[in-house]
């Protein structure tokens, strides 16, 4: 294998691994902060790419257009759902939310293919046509802008988190809620805002993998909840920095398993997973999950 | 003496009359008797012979003379569609159920249970029965090499874990081509010239497949290893502290749920013309093992029978309803071929929230079906004058002194207190060393336990009691130091063993089985946590006696939620005492009780130790208590000992009153009077 | 200021406080003591809103407050300072202090109070940016205080604030405690170290298995025969 290629498989894991990070937070965080592991997650990423599709298709113009939209539709859903069907099992052992979550994610699958069919669908833009070199490696433009918004909003989520008094509640809950409540902090309220901004980033996050890929409304489990469960696991919970390593370090190395043994790339990052969860389960960064 | 010829009772002190005998030694013996002779066999009988049992026979019947009656083809199809989920149903109940997980990848088994069967029938030409066979097998040696990691984890990130597998399975079997045919499968088209018409065969197997895998459940319920995956679905610590090995017993439930989904997806292939990755692993079949035994109930050998009976005709029902129904809605078409899909996510939502121990739960919660329990009422014999069991009478107050267990709290008639005796030794606790993240929390402790004392071990908050209690059990491992029990080095024993070793240990926050009746608390002791293996029948003796020691008998039937805390704590006593242990170490066993319960449990604690020859050292916090009932009192403070001797010596040490009050030298003496 | 009637707490099915009667004088300090497993922290749960007694009330400046949430009493400047500390360990000493002045009418006050505690507790503005974690146990401690104090509380708990401190360090706190009363602030203190804390309270408590068993000023609290006996059962 030449320097070349090994150059054009960091470049896209970076590139690519960059745009997982963002797809993995949403899950990441509300598992971190409300101890629901959302399964319907990949579903919720779906439901943004269907946004963007209907939103383009309709008004046309640049997809990028539509990335808000889609955030604050499938932001909206998520904050049904934590209201009707997630703050009712708070206090319950947290297998039941996850099962609860599995519910929820068949409910939403099953109800994008009355919606949307089971057709794979595209949206057919500058993004997903255009293709530029970056050295040796044909980079689309798709990912590039996918590249640039998940940097964007990983680095408003660190702000978010880091400078503002929601920000700084949502880490209080997730580290010790107890002590959050004590500080006169409703835990009720920060799991809502927790939700929406889970919510909202799958949102964006569908909007990119629109731009980017064909999806239909089965990708949401197998493509984008699996990887989302590995990064998350190897990030450790409450690290951002965790995140973006964790994202690049499994999209590389996907990328040099699709070269060696092409048909195990999602077997790698499963792989990967397991071992962290046996030997480190801290992850890279955070502190155990639970 | 050392503890493993004690066990062995000689001729000359065994009562003639004794009622029962140990047969423990051979525990592969008991195993066998139990799965023939035992409660399995009793109830499959009873409920063969009972009206739900002759519906059941009625439906089997009806199913084996299905496929002679003439224009049936449909019902064939849905009645082969029940049968498949109820076995695969029972699989993940054994695992889900009974084992309280959530197993987002157990298709894996049905898959490797498939492969392994086409490969060994079409590659290496195989008998076909065989071949079946092996699927069950391969897939229970799969489950084996998985499980030994995998369940480990507990939760969440078994579940995750498990989808993992099931992925990586999958794949990887794609990726080998050669050995499986990779995406194009292989295909089993060979097993045409087995039957006449492999629909029927493959109807007739599904339906072998459903009872086998009942008949499996229905034997596992009521076992031992049934006992022990309830008590640690409710509390794996608390199974531990009575010598329950929770990763074997989950190892083995797991092997023998996935041997069952082999067997189903080996029998499967029969109508599958070519076995591929897609069509072995399908996720959706989790998905509907999850939704059956979760809404039927799990941990119940009917939750998954009613589940694929009331959801796989659902399923049918709505596929062929709903096949092509659209509606044109805003300019969308929706297409309700797939509605189902949302129809059972709803059911199973409704169900996690206002079901959630599924229908089977909602019945036993009424009352209406008696939950299922190796415990026969009618066979417990309660209130009989009865013997002692063997090792009872080994302790030497059963020797020497006639035992009167009506009389509460009499005084001690051996041990330290006895005068001109040496009390042997029976635990040391040498430099014992605990460090958390650079903090000492048991700062180089040395201790000597003495046989049959009541030690009391005390100190104010953070001084690291319940930090050596876990020691000394084996829940923690100690930075360094050394933990002797009956001169034998026990430091580092895994917790689970700690008690056949000889030292149980009781909780701050009582760890019973609350869904569990309080003699199936104490039997699942009575069966783990003693040094010799038990059989059935002297188990429950010994239960029994457990309770009437400790004044739980009249409760022995009923749920431990039902209880009251003081009955609780009552119940943990009983459940230590049915292991036989040498030393209990009871930590706040008193903590939440008011006076007179206090007074109450005092009073057990004492006639444990009179009575039962036991060493008992005990934390606590209620001063009166301790003061009252120790013979010797150990403090501790910030993680060193400070203070060791008589209750009276303890109350004028100044070290301890400064700990306590934090006094300085001129107001201790003020408290020091005389 | 606050005055604390019949109550009784339950834990799931274990009562662990039988009709507890308390009285805080406004700018007084007063002493709950007793034994561990006596309740104390259970009383402190109650007034800080962390648990609903089942009987009793409790009224703060004439308002019952028995069933208002944290938030609020936070609000109406009831501030515990927990056992244990309970600070936010993987956070900056200041995220900790600023968490502190979350509710509204503390946050106008935000730098004042920040001023006041930081010099009150001058080490911690050295480490403001350290996590909390890699203090020392006396810093921990003095941030918790610090954190309380950060509310703009009239009324600060302090439950076992001395725990597994070394004697040097108790000294600087309690110092602390003694300006903070001085300032205005009520004092309701538990404590394990009895003369310590009677150095400093104006009236005491004696809590036994979930009751009051005595009260009295420090001088009748000094060399009672009650405290040894709650303490080391003789």
């Amino acid at each position: 294998m030449n320097l070349d290629i090994i150059f054009n498989l960091i470049l896209l894991g970076i590139i690519i691994g960059t745009i997982y990070s963002l797809i993995a937070m949403g899950l990441s965080l509300i598992w971190g902060v409300s101890r629901i592991i959302n399964v319907a997650h990949g579903e919720f990423i779906v439901i943004g790419a269907y946004v963007t599709y209907y939103m383009f298709n309709t008004f046309h113009g640049d997809p990028s257009l539509y990335l808000i939209p889609s955030g604050l539709v499938v932001g909206l859903i998520g904050v049904i759902i934590q209201l009707l069907l997630y703050n009712r099992i708070v206090g319950r052992d947290h297998l039941t939310s996850l099962v609860l979550a599995f519910g929820v994610s068949i409910v939403l699958s099953g109800s994008m293919y009355i919606l949307f069919t089971g057709n794979l669908r595209v949206v057919n833009s500058f993004y997903s046509e255009k293709s530029i070199l970056i050295g040796s490696a044909t980079v689309r433009w798709g990912a590039i802008y996918g590249f640039f918004i998940a940097l964007i909003l990983i680095l408003l989520v660190f702000l978010l988190l880091e400078k503002t008094d929601i920000g700084r509640a949502i880490r209080a809950i997730a580290q010790d809620k107890d002590a959050a409540i004590l500080m006169g902090i409703n835990p009720q309220r920060i799991y809502l805002i927790a939700m929406f901004i889970s919510a909202f980033l799958a949102g964006v996050s569908g909007n990119i993998v629109a731009v980017l890929y064909s999806f239909d409304p089965g990708v949401g489990e197998s493509s984008y909840l699996g990887i989302s469960f590995v990064i998350t696991v190897l990030a450790g919970l409450g690290s951002i920095k965790g995140l973006i390593l964790a994202g690049i370090f499994i999209l590389t190395a996907q990328n040099f398993t699709s070269v060696y043994a092409q048909g195990l790339e999602t077997a790698m990052g499963f792989l990967i997973m397991i071992l962290f969860i046996l030997f480190k389960p801290t992850g890279l960064f955070g502190k155990l999950l639970e | 003496m050392s503890t493993s010829d004690k066990n062995i009772p000689t001729e000359t002190e065994q009562p003639s009359e004794q009622k029962w005998q140990y047969k423990g030694s051979n525990p592969l013996y008991s195993f066998f008797n139990e799965l023939i002779f035992g409660m399995g066999t009793k109830k499959m009988i009873e409920l063969l012979a009972s009206p739900l049992g002759l519906i059941g026979v009625f439906f089997v019947v009806i199913s084996v003379a299905l496929p002679l009656l003439p224009n049936t083809g449909g019902l064939l199809q849905t009645f082969r569609f029940i049968f498949f989920f109820i076995a695969l149903g029972e699989s993940y109940n054994i695992i889900g159920g009974y084992g309280g997980e959530v197993d987002f990848g157990h298709v894996v088994f049905f898959g490797i249970g498939g492969y392994a069967a086409a490969i060994t029938y079409v590659n290496y030409g195989l008998n076909l029965w065989l071949a079946f066979l092996m699927g069950g097998v391969i897939a229970a040696l799969y489950g084996l090499i998985i499980g030994f990691p995998i369940l480990r984890l507990r939760g969440a990130y078994f579940a995750v874990a498990m989808l993992a597998i099931a992925t990586i399975t999958q794949q990887v079997i794609s990726y080998f081509s050669d050995f499986t045919g990779g995406g194009q499968g292989i295909s089993t088209g060979k097993i045409l010239s087995e039957f006449g018409d492999i629909y029927i065969a493959g109807y007739y197997l599904m339906l072998v497949a459903s009872i086998l895998a009942f008949i499996i459940t229905h034997y596992v319920s009521y076992s031992r290893l049934g006992l022990s995956l309830r008590a640690i679905k409710e509390s794996p610590e608390g199974a531990s502290s009575i010598g329950i090995n929770v990763l074997y017993t989950k190892l083995t439930a797991f092997i023998i749920s996935a041997f069952i989904a082999g067997i189903v997806g080996a029998f499967n292939i029969t109508i599958l013309f070519v076995v591929t990755p897609d069509q072995t692993f399908p996720t959706a079949l989790t998905v509907q093992m999850i939704i059956i035994t979760f809404i039927g109930g799990g941990a119940s050998v009917f939750g998954p029978v009613i589940g694929a009976i009331l959801l796989s005709p659902l399923d049918v029902l709505l596929t062929q309803m709903l096949a092509g129904v659209s509606i044109s809605l805003f300019g969308l078409k929706l297409d309700f071929s797939s509605g189902y899909i949302i129809i059972y996510g709803l059911i199973f939502i409704l169900a996690i929230l206002y079901l959630p121990k599924g229908i089977m739960g909602y019945f036993h919660d009424k009352g209406w079906v008696a939950e299922e329990s190796i415990i026969d009422k009618d066979s417990v014999k309660i209130g009989n004058k009865r013997q002692l069991y063997p090792s009872w009478k080994e302790t030497e107050i059963a020797k020497s002194e006639t035992i009167d267990i009506n009389k509460a709290g009499k005084e001690p008639t051996i041990g330290i207190n006895k005068p001109g005796k040496e009390p042997p030794l029976i635990l040391e606790v040498l430099n014992i060393h605990k460090q958390f993240g650079g903090i000492n929390a048991v700062d180089d402790v040395t201790l000597n336990v003495y046989k049959n004392e009541l030690l009391g071990l005390i100190g104010p908050n953070g001084a690291g009691k319940t930090t050596l209690f876990n020691i000394i059990s084996g829940y923690y491992k100690p930075t360094s130091g050394t933990v002797l029990l009956n001169q034998k080095v026990i430091t580092g024993i895994p917790f689970h063993k700690s008690i056949k070793l000889g030292i149980a240990r009781t909780f701050q926050l009582v760890h019973v089985f609350p869904n569990l009746t309080v003699m199936e608390n104490v039997l699942a002791s009575a069966f783990n946590g003693r040094r010799e293996s038990v059989s059935y029948t002297d188990g429950l003796s010994i239960s029994v006696e457990a309770l009437e020691f400790i004044g739980l008998e009249q409760l022995a039937h009923q749920k431990v939620s039902n209880l009251v805390i003081n009955e609780q704590k009552k119940l943990e006593l009983a459940r230590v005492l049915a292991a036989d242990p040498d030393v209990i170490l009871l930590d706040e066993i008193i903590a939440g009780l008011n006076p007179s319960e206090t007074e109450e449990l005092m009073n057990i604690i004492r006639r444990i130790r009179n009575e039962r020859g036991k060493t008992i050292v005990f934390v606590e916090h209620v001063m009166k208590a301790v003061m009252s009932i120790s013979d010797r009192i150990a403090v501790l403070d910030l993680g060193k000992l400070i203070a060791d001797g008589s209750p009276k010596e303890i109350s004028k040490n100044a070290a301890v009153i400064n700990a306590y009050l934090g006094s300085t030298a001129s107001e201790v003496s003020k408290y020091v009077e005389n | 200021m606050l005055k604390i009637s019949n109550l009784q707490v339950k834990y799931g099915k274990i009562q662990v406080i039988w009709g507890l009667d308390l009285e805080i004088p406004k700018g007084s300090v007063v002493g709950l003591l007793g034994p561990n497993g006596a309740g104390k922290t259970s009383t402190f749960a109650s007034i800080a809103g962390l648990v609903s007694p089942f009987e009793g009330s409790i009224l703060y400046n004439e308002v019952e407050v028995t069933n208002l949430n944290p938030a609020k009493r936070v609000e109406l400047g009831i501030s515990l300072v927990p056992e244990g500390r309970k600070l936010f360990p993987d956070m900056s000493v200041k995220d900790n202090l600023l968490l502190g002045s979350y509710q509204k009418r503390a946050k106008s006050k935000r730098k004042e109070s920040l001023n006041r505690v930081l010099t009150l507790f001058p080490i911690l503005e050295e480490r403001l940016n350290q996590q909390a974690r890699t203090l020392s146990g006396g810093q921990q401690q003095m941030l918790a205080i610090g954190r309380g104090l950060m509310s703009d509380p009239s009324l600060l708990i302090l439950d076992e604030p001395s725990l597994g401190l070394a004697p040097i360090i108790v000294d600087d706190i309690f110092n602390a405690f003694k300006r903070i009363n001085e300032e205005g602030v009520t004092i309701l203190i538990s404590e394990q170290h009895v003369h310590r804390v009677l150095e400093i309270i104006d009236k005491g408590y004696v809590i036994e298995q979930g009751r009051i068993a005595l009260s009295g000023n420090a001088k009748e609290l000094e060399g009672n025969k009650h405290i040894r006996e709650a303490y080391l059962g003789i």
